[in-house]
């Protein structure tokens, strides 16, 4: 039998044996992998190595539910959001389970509405925030020279300009709608990216692969979009999942000042702007919609985290 | 210098075992080795990389991380290293037993002038005067071929070239006149113009110092142009022992041999075809009670995959070898009468079979 | 003999050391490749053998245009390189490719196999007719297992990187093919199995390479003839088994000298030549002969005059003034 061996390499014995692959004369790095058994598509990795991280899994179970829940069960729950109903300032009960508010409605209603919206916004901030931010940092970290300069110096103004204020003029102007709001918040939102895709850009337009792309002739789309990108998508992944719990945090934070979301629709930050004056005495009308910001936040910023690391496809293993 | 028998060898290493505490498992790193080093001699330790030859010489000096588990002998001038502390070796170290890495670069303090350095060296060992120290420097920086050695002597290491660093490397580690020198991999990251001074200025000191060495490399070439005896290393193991010229002209066993085939050479009249050792050096993790050439050998037969052969003497004298064919061996003129030269199918794995 | 594939015309490549300061002007230039004239011949290997420094992966990178020359001019058939747009290099780039040296970092590590060896084809449109099939030719072509091609790069080994690197770089079916180190980087046994993978395409597809590299070994194995580099400029170009047997260039003698070859008699007896001091910076080269401060030969002349790079009575082109022929191994 005259099967080659399959295992991963040893790499504690081969630390001390490390040579640099670039070197003239130097044996190569470490890594030595024998092929596996199995064949493995590009996906099925992904995915497997997503489902090795614990928290990741728990919060992405959790934030689906919380999603659907919001957008399909405002629509099953017997109650509408702006129902009036003859009780009201009743405490939870089995009929309903986050109570009912001064002016007679149900508070499940309002925070699964809330909740739907919050999730709106905040999915659509990180879809326009990562694109924008993306593609000025690509360009940036990919061209350099005068585009970079004038790139950056737009980024940093935008970073230098004082976002409450311009919040507060914009959404005088633009109106209440979450679409809108959406819009106003990912034009604060998107500089970040644009400083992390560039810098990661900069590093790896200089390895060798992208040289082996240049002279095989690719021009400089292919190369940004079929090399770069998706060697950068770690960052940009785990980034834009920040921008979804920072989106959130936002939306939250202006609809509970009355710049955001206005009556008669309803958000997260409004229910807890409504809910903090009843605060001692019916505690429910603040912890709900407020708890459910806090789950939203840290289960989209722990599924973040597994999706960078799902990304990575240098790592094989497991971690403790 | 302490006195030994005449003949007997100052370093000695038997039955050596290292192993490792990782992730995925122990990785067994050296796995019973044992050669001998004689008074005045150069001792050639040639592997590929994993085949644990590094980690030999680590575990001899003590250099080697607290999780490792080492068990064995490794005796110099009769004195046992492997059950010293870290502060015993740290008198050894240095003064009577020397070490060269690989990496000029990291073995010296980029802070210090490189003379303060090689001064320091002689201080920590014996008690001399800072002019004293200093002059020996010069002396030393001028040995190893240093131009203009007293002015250099002042320079700071990366005011210094790869070929004068590594230089002053070995001038420090000649600084006490060491009876044992072990250099790992002293030039492998030199070109080759520069790697010739090296290893020039390496055998001036060793002369001027009557050191034994140990030179680690994987290069064969270096190893037949420096070395008087060869260990060569396979998988953790010594798989083949003895004379420089036994070694490369009567090689015993098949690796030794497949190494030598697959070196181009630049002393060739005739375009000859290579002939690659197919496969890939086994994981260290698990080993299987087997010869673990065996996969890749041409020679393999059943014996091979269940019983790992131990060294043993081939021709007399010294030259030993573990494999259970070493004698199918006798009489090959050429690594292709054993090594098909044909890549096809290479694709680093199945052993090229006649 | 029949006309050269290939010529480098007295190329130069500078690069420009910027200061310190607000204004990064520049203060120095390194001249990493000083004036090269090369020729490459259908079918042929040509050597090109210099240590580190010496400027060969800058003239590797120049010759495929990865770096625009900063002089002179790269003949492919009978069309400069140095003077095409864009969109004319990559119709070029289908009979000129390049395989680099660290077979860990020139493969896109988020690619699997398949798509790397394919993107050539896409780029240049030839995927939709029979691309799939193609890879996987080119894959058995180097001697991998068409089934391991939708894997990535890191569960390979370094051999195997580079014969995918290899492949790749023969998806378009190139003429010449430079080769950049393409061994450096392997354990010995390793390299011997890729070298003759590198042999046999030669002869089946009828390749004509450029084969650079700081093993002379290696180099003296493979190529028809060898060009030896120092400091940008070459100094000695023969026939390998000329260069090899009768160099007459001082730094060829110094550089075959100083290889140990894995024969101990041999090594016991040979002469070895220790060159003095270390390669001056290609920022301030030596005046004259850029060898001068290492050579045991150097006289005022080679101060004051560069020697050229003509033939000097032992019937190939040598560098030196002093020109003589040693045997050295």
């Amino acid at each position: 039998m005259n099967e080659p061996e399959t295992r991963p390499s040893d790499v504690a014995a081969e630390e001390l044996e490390d040579r640099r692959p670039s070197d003239p004369g130097v044996q190569p790095g470490p890594t030595e992998e024998g092929l596996a058994v199995a064949t493995r598509s590009q996906r099925r990795m992904i995915v497997r190595r997503f489902l090795q991280h614990r928290l990741a899994v728990i919060s992405l179970v959790i934030l689906v539910l919380l999603i659907v829940g919001s957008l399909v069960g405002g629509r099953l729950w017997r109650y509408g959001y702006a129902e009036q109903l003859p009780e009201f300032n009743q405490s939870p009960s089995w009929g309903h389970p986050m109570g009912i508010d001064a002016i007679g409605r149900d508070l499940l209603a309002k925070v699964l509405r809330g909740a739907q919206r919050s999730v709106q916004v905040a999915l659509l901030v990180a879809l326009l925030s990562t694109t924008i931010g993306t593609i000025v940092g690509a360009v940036a970290g990919y061209y350099r020279g005068v585009l970079d300069a004038v790139l950056m110096r737009v980024t940093d103004l935008f970073l230098v300009v004082p976002q409450l204020a311009v919040f507060l003029l914009l959404a005088r102007i633009v109106g209440g709608g979450w679409f809108q709001l959406s819009l106003i918040i990912a034009a604060f939102f998107w500089m970040p990216i644009a400083r992390i895709v560039r810098a990661e850009f900069l590093s790896l337009r200089e390895t060798e692969y992208v040289d082996a792309a240049r002279a095989l002739g690719a021009g400089d789309l292919r190369i940004i979009l079929r090399h770069l990108i998706p060697n950068a998508i770690g960052s940009i992944i785990v980034n834009a999942s920040i921008v979804v719990a920072v989106a959130i945090l936002a939306e939250t934070s202006l609809s509970y000042l009355g710049l955001g979301i206005a009556a008669p629709d309803t958000s997260l930050g409004l229910l807890v702007s409504e809910g903090q004056s009843a605060f001692e005495t019916r505690p429910y009308l603040f912890y709900f919609p407020g708890l459910l910001i806090v789950l939203i936040a840290l289960t989209v910023n722990f599924v973040g985290d597994g999706l960078r690391d799902a990304f990575d496809p240098k790592q094989s293993r497991a971690r403790r | 210098m302490r006195p030994t028998e005449p003949g007997s060898p100052v370093l000695a290493v038997e039955d050596l075992v290292v192993s490792f505490p990782t992730d995925d498992g122990v990785v067994d790193a050296v796995r019973g080795v044992s050669w001998e080093l004689s008074p005045g001699r150069v001792l050639g330790v040639v592997g590929e990389s994993g085949s644990g030859k590094s980690v030999t010489a680590n575990a001899i000096m003590g250099l080697l991380p607290a999780s490792a588990t080492i068990s064995g002998s490794a005796r110099f001038q009769g004195e046992e290293l492997l059950d010293q502390d870290d502060r015993e070796l740290a008198a050894l170290r240095g003064s009577r037993l020397a070490m060269i890495f690989q990496d000029p670069m990291t073995s010296l303090n980029p802070v210090y002038r490189v003379g303060w350095q090689i001064s320091e060296a002689v201080r920590l060992h014996d008690d001399v005067s800072k002019a004293d120290a200093r002059g020996r420097a010069i002396e030393l920086l001028d040995l190893v071929g240093i131009p203009d050695a007293s002015e250099r002597v002042d320079n700071y290491p990366h005011e210094l070239s790869g070929g004068m660093r590594q230089r002053v490397v070995i001038a420090i580690a000649m600084a006490n006149e060491p009876e044992v020198i072990i250099a790992d991999e002293p030039t492998t990251a030199l070109d080759v113009t520069v790697q010739a001074q090296v290893l020039d200025a390496l055998a001036t000191a060793r002369e001027a110092a009557h050191a034994a060495m140990v030179l680690i490399t994987h290069d064969l070439g270096v190893v037949a142009g420096s070395a008087d005896d060869v260990v060569v290393m396979y998988a953790g193991r010594a798989v083949e022992v003895g004379s420089v010229d036994d070694v490369f002209y009567i090689p015993r066993h098949p690796y030794t041999l497949g190494l030598l085939g697959s070196l181009p050479r630049m002393d060739a009249s005739e375009a000859r075809r290579l002939t690659p050792i197919g496969g890939v050096p086994p994981s260290m993790i698990g080993l299987a009670e087997r010869c673990q050439f065996a996969p890749r050998c041409p020679l393999a037969t059943d014996i091979c995959w269940t019983e790992e052969p131990e060294l043993e003497r081939t021709e007399g004298g010294t030259h030993r070898s573990a494999c259970h064919h070493w004698r199918s061996l006798r009489g090959v003129e050429d690594p292709s009468e054993v090594f098909t030269p044909v890549d096809v199918h290479g694709a680093d794995d199945g052993a090229g079979a006649r | 003999m029949s006309e050269p594939i290939l010529r480098v015309e007295g190329l130069h490549k500078h690069f420009d050391v910027k200061g310190e300061g607000l204004v990064r002007r520049s203060v120095d230039t390194v001249q990493a490749v000083a004036g090269v004239d090369l020729e490459l011949h259908p079918g042929e290997t040509l050597g090109v053998v210099g240590e580190s420094g010496c400027g060969k992966s800058t003239l590797a990178r120049t010759i495929v245009q990865l770096l625009p020359a900063t002089e002179g001019r790269v003949l492919l058939g009978d069309r400069d390189l140095t003077q095409l747009s864009r969109r004319g290099l990559r119709e070029q780039r289908r009979d000129l490719q390049i395989v680099f040296q660290d077979p860990y970092a020139s493969l896109d590590p988020r690619m699997p196999v398949s798509e790397i060896i394919g993107e050539p084809l896409r780029i240049h449109g030839l995927w939709k007719d029979a691309g799939r099939a193609r890879v996987r030719e080119l894959v058995e072509l180097v001697g991998l297992r068409s089934q391991h091609a939708n894997r990535f790069p890191h569960e390979f080994s370094g051999g195997q990187r580079q014969r995918i690197g290899i492949a790749r770089a023969l998806a378009l079916e190139p003429k010449v093919l430079i080769l950049d180190e393409p061994v450096s980087a392997l354990d010995v046994s390793v390299q011997a199995g890729v070298i003759n993978l590198l042999e046999d395409l030669q002869r089946r597809l009828g390749l004509a390479y450029v084969f650079i590299a700081h093993d002379l070994s290696v180099v003296r194995h493979i190529s028809d003839r060898v060009a030896v580099m120092y400091l940008g400029k070459i100094v000695e170009t023969a026939d390998a088994a000329d260069l090899y047997a009768a160099p007459s260039h001082p730094y060829t003698q110094a550089l075959l000298s100083a290889v140990p070859v894995p024969d101990p008699r041999r090594e016991r007896t040979r002469r070895r030549i220790v060159l003095e001091g270390d390669v001056p910076s290609p920022i301030d080269p030596p005046s004259g002969c850029r060898f001068r401060t290492r050579c045991w030969k150097a006289t005022e002349k080679c101060a004051e005059e560069e020697p050229a790079l003509v033939d000097r009575g032992y019937g190939h082109p040598s560098a030196c003034h002093y020109a003589e022929v040693q045997d050295v191994i």
